[in-house]
């Protein structure tokens, strides 16, 4: 009797048991948007998927570095005879860039469109349930990562920052189901050399295509040609690779022409990423940030 | 000892058993808090969540493109296209706070052009009151406390004080303050709060940049309701031709017509629906319209959508194909146009129409009508207008006289001479003024006999012997009633089942006196449109047979990887009204004078006609009228009104004209009507003027 209520225990059970409590339904009530304590889990999850990624890549590395070593010898030597040029081309290029910045000068152009910082970061966590949703990548706002700025995988653009913790952020992929968040404005260059514009709306799982509509043109447009981002809604910027043109068709109701891109990045196969950091402000950028939000 | 030892004892246990008592009822306490708090957070958690996260699922409807109209031979008369578009769907619920706000962010990004009644009275479409709205949900908390303020000081029970009031609380000077993005944002908020909870209206649809395309669709994350879409907007590849049959579709802010807003709404349309709004619009809105696409639409507890998903892409209205060929409806135009130029007198307009004798269809019809000194396309005169038609009528006379028997193949020569009565005009045949002279009816269609006509109306009314200057002894209302009879067979006075609506069936004259029959069997009373008039010479050409005259004859869907014209729906079959009951030899007759007309020997047709390389047959008309046009002043000024019906080739007709020329001056000797339907049959075999060259700007 006297033993089992002993104060010490007892109060230390009951402290343990609120204490569990408390950490149950505070992860369970998701009130705003990115809750402390959901920040804490996604950095530990960040820390231990790095964990066990670095072994892993160590090991896998080593093969492939073996490997390259025969091909860094060829390379080597051809690089040699590549910096013999270097010099040269630098020159060229310290010329290019003041005459660059002198013609930007007297266009009072400040930046353009294409100017964007790059950060890279490697993807640490992607959940089998929404495998074309979302990735985590082990980059925060320590490194300097805001909502909306875009990412792109090796070969092209894949999606959107659309939460940020200090250490680690999601990305949105441009296969996302519900595409609202992750619409892009897509250009298209004709043969002619008209450039028509489109947004990136859906994404159609069975073929494995992105689908851009909105287009208003009926220029012939040919398979194969390259789909770039516009840069024209502020938020991504210009020029970054999204996919080719895989096959024009009408859209079903055959009023204007939808077009079904080929993604140049394999969404299956992520692994680093670059994010773009955008340097060019334009009238609405960062106008919409979160904090900003009345309703959350 | 034992005693003391025992008191010791109770003593000693007694304390600590009473603080562990205490203690254990605050554990057992505490104990149901947390068990009550864990189930609370842990078992019914996720369902008091759920409770909080309630999304409704409702189904909204999205526009979808309206079917076009093409040619007979598939050519594209009106067509879509599309415009790109910025749409907002409204939440169950949302407050206006909320949308004040997301206009506020749209207003950075796209510009809606507006004028403030500030600016101008006349031209607004931002009135005071749109700013005092907008105002008002965008500064909700300043607003709040002002008319706190105000009910406060004036001690107003604040459940009296309604919007309305508040609104007034808002000073003009607030209104001037805003600035230009303000006064965007607040014609934006104009275009969201017209929206019907969970349906879609346009923000803008009208010329939307690219960039603001991009940006609504990269920031639509932040625009909670607003997207980008594409709308569409009707266009006429062939500019005018036919506009005035084709009919108009209502904007997005008409909607639907007031009149019959309850129908439509049952039908399934929403309030801000485009809709056929006149002729082949309006008959084949059914058909036109489409089936709505249907977006499954989740709401949250607080009204807001937050997920939409496409259930059914809709279907886009079928498509009409015409029986009209838009290559001889544009020479029919050219050929109306070229008459016109040659107007006299009050002559303000000219109707072409062509009718397939043998299934109904209209190849064309060509109206154009001088307003104000303007040349207007008039294609909607064609059935809606009425005139007094003349002597084309008289082939209907004589078959009404083989119909009612007072005339047979064997039996049909009368003595034409200058008729005279008491109490009735007297009556004589233009080129037969005094003489007498035997006219079998062949005769008197060829030579236009208006005595042979009014002695079968005569007949008609049973009046055999014609003594001169006797009262006519028929009764008036009975042979005209009989007379309008068959003629309604031919189409002349009776609706022509045409598939359009508001179609004029021409008017008949009052009947005051026995002689108004006798002009009638030479078209002098009643009053007949050129689609009727159209109707019944492709009676007289196929021998019989009355079809309703049609301007319809596919409907079919569309391709879905071209967008052009789809597969065959449904084939719209010839409608044949009724058959005349006259014999063969009788039409071989009557065909035979209307050959005489264009081909004999006499007057001025034969030589308009002479060297044409189809056999054309045909039936002029001159009626002494009185001016009825646009021209209110000269109303009742005695005219001539020239026309003309025919059908060609003679053997087996495919094509039959009416003419008509109103209004040319009394006395008027021309040929226009003739060299009109001679120009406009040219145009449709292609030969002479329209044979070198298949259409005139090409």
């Amino acid at each position: 009797m006297k033993k089992f209520f002993s104060n010490k225990k007892l109060i230390g059970l009951l402290i343990t048991v609120i204490l569990f409590i408390t950490v149950l339904s505070l992860s369970f009530n998701r009130m705003g948007n990115i809750p402390f304590f959901q920040t804490i889990t996604n950095d530990v999850t960040g820390v231990f998927g790095r964990l066990f990624e670095a072994p892993i890549r160590a090991v896998d590395g080593l093969f492939s570095k073996v490997n390259n070593l025969q091909d860094t010898y060829i390379e080597n030597q051809r690089l040699k005879k590549e910096i013999d040029r270097i010099g040269e081309v630098q020159a060229e290029n310290q010329a290019i860039r003041q005459e660059n910045e002198k013609l930007k000068e007297e266009l009072e152009l400040q930046a353009t469109l294409t100017e964007y910082e790059k950060i890279t970061a490697t993807v640490i966590a992607r959940n089998p349930d929404k495998w074309l949703d979302i990735v985590v990548i082990d980059r925060g706002s320590t490194d300097g990562l805001k909502v909306g700025m875009s990412v792109l995988g090796g070969k092209g653009l894949i999606g959107r920052i659309t939460e940020v913790n200090p250490t680690s952020s999601k990305v949105m992929l441009l296969t996302h189901a519900e595409q609202q968040a992750v619409q892009t404005s897509a250009e298209v260059t004709t043969e002619d050399g008209e450039t028509i514009y489109g947004v990136i709306t859906h994404y159609d799982p069975q073929r494995k295509q992105l689908i851009m509509d909105r287009i208003t043109s009926d220029a012939t447009i040919e398979e194969g040609t390259s789909v770039v981002s516009s840069g024209l809604g502020g938020v991504v910027p210009r020029g970054l690779l999204i996919g080719e043109v895989a096959e024009v068709s009408m859209d079903e109701h055959g009023l204007s022409q939808q077009i079904y891109v080929t993604p140049t990045e394999d969404f299956d196969q992520i692994r680093f990423v670059t994010v773009i950091s955008r340097n060019a402000r334009t009238v609405n950028e960062n106008e919409f940030s979160k904090e900003e939000e009345p309703n959350e | 000892m034992v005693a003391k030892q025992n008191k010791q004892k109770d003593s000693k246990s007694h304390v600590p058993f009473r603080l562990n008592l205490l203690f254990f009822i605050i554990f057992v306490l505490f104990a149901i808090l947390i068990i009550q708090l864990g189930f609370l957070q842990i078992i019914r958690g996720e369902d008091f969540k759920a409770e909080v996260q309630r999304t409704e699922s409702t189904i909204i409807q999205g526009n979808v493109p309206r079917g076009e109209i093409y040619d007979a031979h598939l050519k594209k008369i009106v067509g879509n296209e599309a415009t790109n578009a910025i749409i907002y769907t409204r939440g169950k619920n949302t407050e206006a706070k909320t949308m004040a706000t997301t206009a506020s962010r749209l207003s950075k990004i796209i510009s809606l052009p507006h004028v403030t009644e500030l600016e101008n009275e006349e031209k607004k479409d931002l009135t005071i009151r749109d700013l005092k709205d907008y105002y008002f949900a965008a500064h909700q908390e300043e607003m709040e406390e002002r008319i706190e303020n105000y009910v406060h000081k004036n001690k107003i029970n604040s459940n009296n004080f309604d919007y309305e009031d508040q609104l007034e609380l808002i000073k003009e000077s607030d209104l001037e303050r805003m600035h230009d993005e303000e006064l965007n944002a607040a014609a934006i908020y104009k275009k969201m709060n017209s929206a019907y909870a969970l349906s879609a209206v346009n923000i803008k649809n009208k010329d939307v940049t690219s960039e603001e395309m991009a940006a609504v669709a990269e920031n639509a994350e932040y625009l909670p309701g607003v997207n980008t879409s594409t709308d569409w907007e009707r266009v006429y590849p062939l500019d005018d031709m036919l506009r005035s049959v084709l009919g108009t579709v209502s904007t997005e802010k008409q909607g639907l017509p007031e009149s019959q807003l309850n129908a439509y709404l049952a039908k399934g349309y929403s309030r801000n629906d485009r809709v056929g709004t006149s002729l082949i619009e309006l008959q084949y809105e059914d058909v036109l319209r489409g089936t709505k696409s249907r977006l499954q639409t989740e709401v949250n507890a607080s009204g807001d959508i937050i997920k939409q998903v496409e259930r059914y892409a809709g279907e886009k209205g079928d498509n009409l194909v015409l029986t009209i060929d838009t290559e001889i409806q544009k020479r029919f135009d050219e050929v109306a146009l070229n008459t016109l130029a040659q107007r006299q007198g009050l002559n303000d307009s000219v109707y072409i129409t062509a009718i397939n004798p043998k299934n109904g269809d209209i190849i064309a019809m060509s109206g154009k009508k001088i307003v104000k000194g303007e040349i207007e396309d008039d294609a909607l005169g064609v059935f809606q207008n009425s005139f007094t038609m003349g002597s084309s009528v008289k082939p209907a006379t004589v078959l009404s006289g083989y119909l009612d028997g007072v005339i047979s193949v064997d039996n049909n020569v009368i003595v034409d001479m200058p008729l005279q009565f008491q109490g009735s005009e007297n009556i004589s045949s233009v080129y037969n003024r005094h003489g007498v002279k035997y006219l079998s009816d062949i005769q008197a269609l060829a030579e236009s006999s208006n005595v042979y006509m009014a002695m079968l109306a005569m007949r008609m009314g049973g009046y055999y012997d014609y003594k001169p200057n006797e009262f006519l002894p028929i009764d008036a209302e009975e042979t005209i009633a009989k007379m309008r009879k068959y003629n309604r067979q031919f189409g002349l006075g009776s609706p022509t089942g045409i598939d359009l609506p508001n179609e004029s069936i021409g008017q008949p004259g009052e009947v005051t006196n026995a002689g108004q029959a006798l002009f009638n069997a030479f078209g002098q009373f009643d009053t007949y449109t050129p689609l009727q008039h159209a109707q019944y010479a492709a009676t007289i050409a196929n021998g019989g047979i009355r079809y309703a005259p049609r301007l319809v004859r596919e409907i079919r869907g569309t391709n879905p990887d071209t967008g052009e014209l789809g597969a065959l729906k449904t084939k719209i079959e010839p409608k044949i009204l009724n058959e005349i009951n006259v014999s063969k030899e009788a039409f071989n007759r009557v065909h035979q004078s209307m050959w005489q007309v264009a081909n004999g020997s006499l007057g001025l047709t034969p030589a308009v006609f002479r060297g044409a390389p189809y056999t054309f047959a045909g039936k002029t008309g001159t009626a002494e009228a009185y001016y009825w046009g646009e021209n209110e002043s000269m109303r009742g000024t005695p005219v001539y009104n020239m026309t003309f019906i025919g059908f060609a080739p003679y053997d087996d007709p495919e094509i039959a004209v009416s003419v008509v020329v109103p209004y040319l001056p009394s006395g008027y000797l021309g040929t226009i009507h003739v060299e009109t339907i001679r120009n406009a049959m040219d145009a449709y075999f292609g030969v002479g003027r329209f044979g070198s060259h298949t259409s005139s700007d090409e």
